[in-house]
């Protein structure tokens, strides 16, 4: 069993490590990397050789623009600037909530946009992908089975979609974490905000990332909804600071869901753990509206080989059961043969 | 005692003398099972005909009533009718149950479980029958060898539960059975095996013996895989309509004395 | 000349009493069949009306291994003979996808045809019980988490692929419960997929789904 509240990498420390960063006027990927840019680029986050593990929203099998998964074209441009800053792997994870997982992640184009670079996408399912790990400092979740994957890996990017959620309120960064856990009954069991704020002392991601380009803003997390071109995309180190930002953009334009009271308790409790920042006027001071210059795509689609057919091995069968009878009647011709 | 003159050989024995039918034989079979592996996990593939051929299902649901029978009964007809004219055959070649026992049947012996055992697949096939008249309900569906052995291979592919377990172990129980006593299963239970030998007394190629060359080694008897060969008691099958056409018995004799004939 | 068939060499007494012993294990396999007690099965989508479904289903098994979240298993002997070896919808194993992605493997893999293919073709998500629905879904409020704790849940409706199946009640108020929002089963939309039944963290599930409602289809060949 591991502690978790040191991560390290081999990177640059970023220039300003308390600033939200909340990139407009451009496409999904121009804001993505322009809001990386903003915070220092992404060789402060990444070093050479570093495993890199990315978790976007990626739980449900809809197709993408409905606002309940990240976007593949924002996921498709991070992973590209992972591996352009020098990464040995990137890997985009999530722990599905639609079933089956290869299929999810099919229908909502969260495989390509990991494939297109040269990624991957691990679609954690079963309980050997976890690995069981203690909370300290946690008041009611004191263990939790985490994906390995993390622990393996020496950056986290958290990649979410600013979303409603039916039961929360929203759904941001720190409810984003339940993707790298096993058993999320044992959260809505034992109270959403308590377990939620517990966890985020547990995975600390050295990235934030929000997309808030499409947003869904009623009936999530799956939808269908409400869903605006919101056009911005959220960053920070400070993963508290982060989803306070991103609720207050939606909570501006009028839809109360998004607001930090009885709604989305779970920031207010992850301050006062120590997590972060959740003092909505402090975050605010710190956060700076950036005009995007970058010029940056995603990676174009993958071009995959095709699987191989399915009837291959029945057919490989056919041929050498043939293949078998024969050569045994003529071996056993030849053996009776030379017997007489 | 037949007439030797009477019984045209099926085969030029000049040119085939050497080979040995049962990896010709064993060659379809595999290609059989093959397929219903394969239909296992590919939904898409046509193999219904397969199960459609089973003449026990179409019968068995439109006596029960349910449904109409006529697209259902044809391809069994079908089959049924072939029974006429080649006996058991589709045991011997076709039936994937029959060839998974073939491959652990290696016993030598002719027999040890009492002849009377054979009219229980009679009873299992009558029941069957008159079960969906009486009460309007099927179940030769549990007991017919196209739907026996996929229940018992699924498991390996799909999702596993004590049932799957029940279902394994009855196939390995199956299997047992034929390492003692080659193909137990059709000797004494298959049903399926019971309606194809009905018509069988009709049937155009059977096995005959040619007294001449029989030096009454009795290789033929131990090779039988139904065990239906008396060369002294009869000079002949014991049992005309349990022949699979599995040719053993022509295999195994050294003087080509036994084998498939016409029959006229 | 050999006897020609075990017919042929019993007697006529012989075939009387075979044919005899079929009638004796018919009747008592008839009475066993009535005597066992029998709940409705959920079955999986298009399947026939139950009594043809019974007299098709060749109880191969090959629908089970097809389906992509196994969600369908083979009847154990625990509700009557006539169910025995027939598939069955356990939604607590997997849940049925037809309405995510129109998945009909277990219908094309059906030998029998006792499934038959249902076209959700041009419908809305709301729109597919009309012509998909293998049973309906219900909640026990005793169980279910934001009824009972007044703690926020909703798995079920996160899950649920069906528009308008679930929705929610309650939630607007002020103080520490007051903003739970509790799900509201609609049986008219629900197709009876199973996907909250899965989804449901209780044990026992507080969402079951059972076979109330479910509409059949026509046997075709």
């Amino acid at each position: 069993m591991a502690l978790l509240n040191e991560r390290t990498t081999g990177a640059q420390s970023t220039p300003e490590p308390d600033s939200v960063v909340v990139a407009r006027n451009g496409t999904p990927s121009e804001l993505a990397s322009g809001a990386v840019r903003s915070l220092g680029g992404m060789d402060s986050f990444v070093g050479a050789g570093d495993v890199v593990l990315i978790k976007p929203n990626a739980s449900f099998s809809v197709p993408p623009g409905t606002g309940a998964n990240t976007s593949p074209e924002i996921a498709s441009t991070v992973a590209r600037l992972a591996l352009e800053a020098g990464a040995s792997k990137v890997i985009l994870t999530d722990h599905r909530i639609n079933k089956p997982g290869p299929l999810t992640v099919q229908i909502n184009g969260l495989r390509e946009a990991a494939e297109g670079c040269g990624g991957e996408f691990l679609v954690l399912q079963q309980e050997s992908d976890f690995e069981t790990v203690d909370l300290n400092q946690a008041r009611t979740l004191t263990k939790v089975e985490v994906a390995k994957a993390y622990l393996e890996s020496d950056v986290l990017i958290n990649l979410p979609v600013l979303k409603h959620h039916d039961a929360t309120g929203s759904s941001v960064g720190l409810k984003g974490l339940m993707g790298l856990v096993y058993d999320r009954t044992v959260f809505h069991r034992e109270g959403l905000d308590a377990t939620i704020a517990d966890l985020s002392l547990g995975i600390r991601p050295n990235l934030t990332i929000v997309d808030a380009t499409k947003t869904l803003m009623t009936n999530g997390p799956r939808g269908p909804g409400e869903v605006i071109e919101m056009g911005k995309v959220v960053a920070g180190v400070d993963p508290v600071a982060v989803d306070v930002a991103s609720m207050a953009l939606a909570y501006s334009l009028g839809y109360q869901d998004f607001g930090i009271d009885d709604r989305n308790a779970y920031v207010k409790i992850a301050g006062e753990l120590g997590v972060g920042d959740s003092d909505p006027s402090s975050v605010l001071a710190r956060t700076f509206e950036v005009d995007v210059k970058e010029q940056i795509g995603p990676c174009p689609p993958s071009t995959r080989k095709g699987a191989i057919p399915a009837w291959t091995p029945y057919a490989s069968l056919s041929v050498a059961s043939v293949a078998l009878g024969l050569a045994a009647m003529v071996y056993d011709r030849r053996r009776t043969r030379d017997a007489k | 005692m037949v007439d030797p003159a009477s019984v045209s050989p099926a085969v030029d024995r000049s040119l085939l003398s050497g080979i040995k039918f049962r990896y010709i034989r064993h060659i379809v079979q595999a290609q059989i099972l093959i397929l219903v592996l394969y239909a296992l996990t590919n939904y898409s593939l046509p193999i219904r005909l397969l199960w459609h051929v089973d003449p026990l299902l179409g019968i068995s649901a439109a006596l029960s009533g349910a449904v109409k029978p006529a697209p259902l009964l044809m391809l069994g007809a079908a089959m049924l009718a072939g029974s006429v004219a080649l006996g058991r055959a589709f045991c011997g070649w076709i039936c994937p149950l029959g060839f998974v026992q073939d491959l652990t049947s290696f016993g030598k012996r002719k027999s040890w479980m009492p002849e009377t055992l054979r009219y229980v697949k009679y009873v299992i096939l009558a029941a069957g029958l008159i079960m969906p008249i009486l009460a309007g309900w099927t179940f030769l569906e549990w007991v017919t060898p196209m739907s026996v052995l996929p229940r018992a291979l699924g498991p390996f592919w799909g999702p596993y539960d004590s049932l799957a377990l029940g279902l394994v172990v009855f196939l390995l129980a199956v299997l047992i059975a034929a390492a003692t006593e080659k193909r137990a299963w059709c000797r004494y239970v298959c049903p399926l095996g019971a309606i194809l030998s009905l018509p069988a007394s009709k049937k155009a190629i059977g096995i005959s013996v040619n007294e001449e060359r029989c030096i009454k080694c009795l290789r033929c008897e131990r090779a039988c895989t139904m065990g239906i060969i008396d060369i002294r008691g009869q000079s002949g099958l014991r049992w005309d309509s349990e022949c699979i056409l599995c040719l053993a018995c022509r295999d195994a004799c050294p003087k080509n004395a036994i084998g498939p004939a016409f029959r006229t | 000349m050999p006897s020609s068939t075990p017919f042929d060499a019993m007697s006529r007494r012989h075939f009387i009493t075979t044919v005899g012993a079929g009638a004796a294990v018919s009747i008592m396999g008839a009475s066993l069949a009535r005597a066992s007690a029998k709940e409705p099965v959920l079955r999986p989508p298009g399947a026939i009306d139950e009594d043809a479904f019974l007299s098709l289903c060749a109880r191969c098994g090959r629908c089970i291994p097809v389906c992509p979240n196994s969600a369908l298993r083979l009847q154990g002997p625990g509700n009557g003979l006539q169910n025995l070896m027939t598939p069955k919808l356990v939604p607590s194993k997997g849940y049925c996808i037809m309405p995510v992605n129109g998945c009909q493997n277990c219908i094309k893999a059906c030998p029998a045809k006792v499934l038959q293919p249902i076209s959700l073709e041009g419908l809305s998500s709301s729109q597919f019980s009309s012509r998909l629905k293998m049973g309906t879904a219900s909640v026990d409020t005793r169980i279910c988490i934001p009824y009972a704790l007044k703690q926020p849940c909703l798995a079920c409706k996160e899950i649920c692929p069906v528009e308008g199946a679930i929705t929610t009640k309650g939630g607007e108020g002020k103080g520490p419960g007051a903003t739970v929002r509790k799900p509201v089963f609609n049986n008219d939309v629900c197709v009876g997929c199973g996907a909250c039944e899965n989804a449901c963290p209780t044990t026992p599930k507080a969402v079951t789904v059972s076979s109330k409602g479910a509409k059949r289809t026509q046997w075709r060949a």
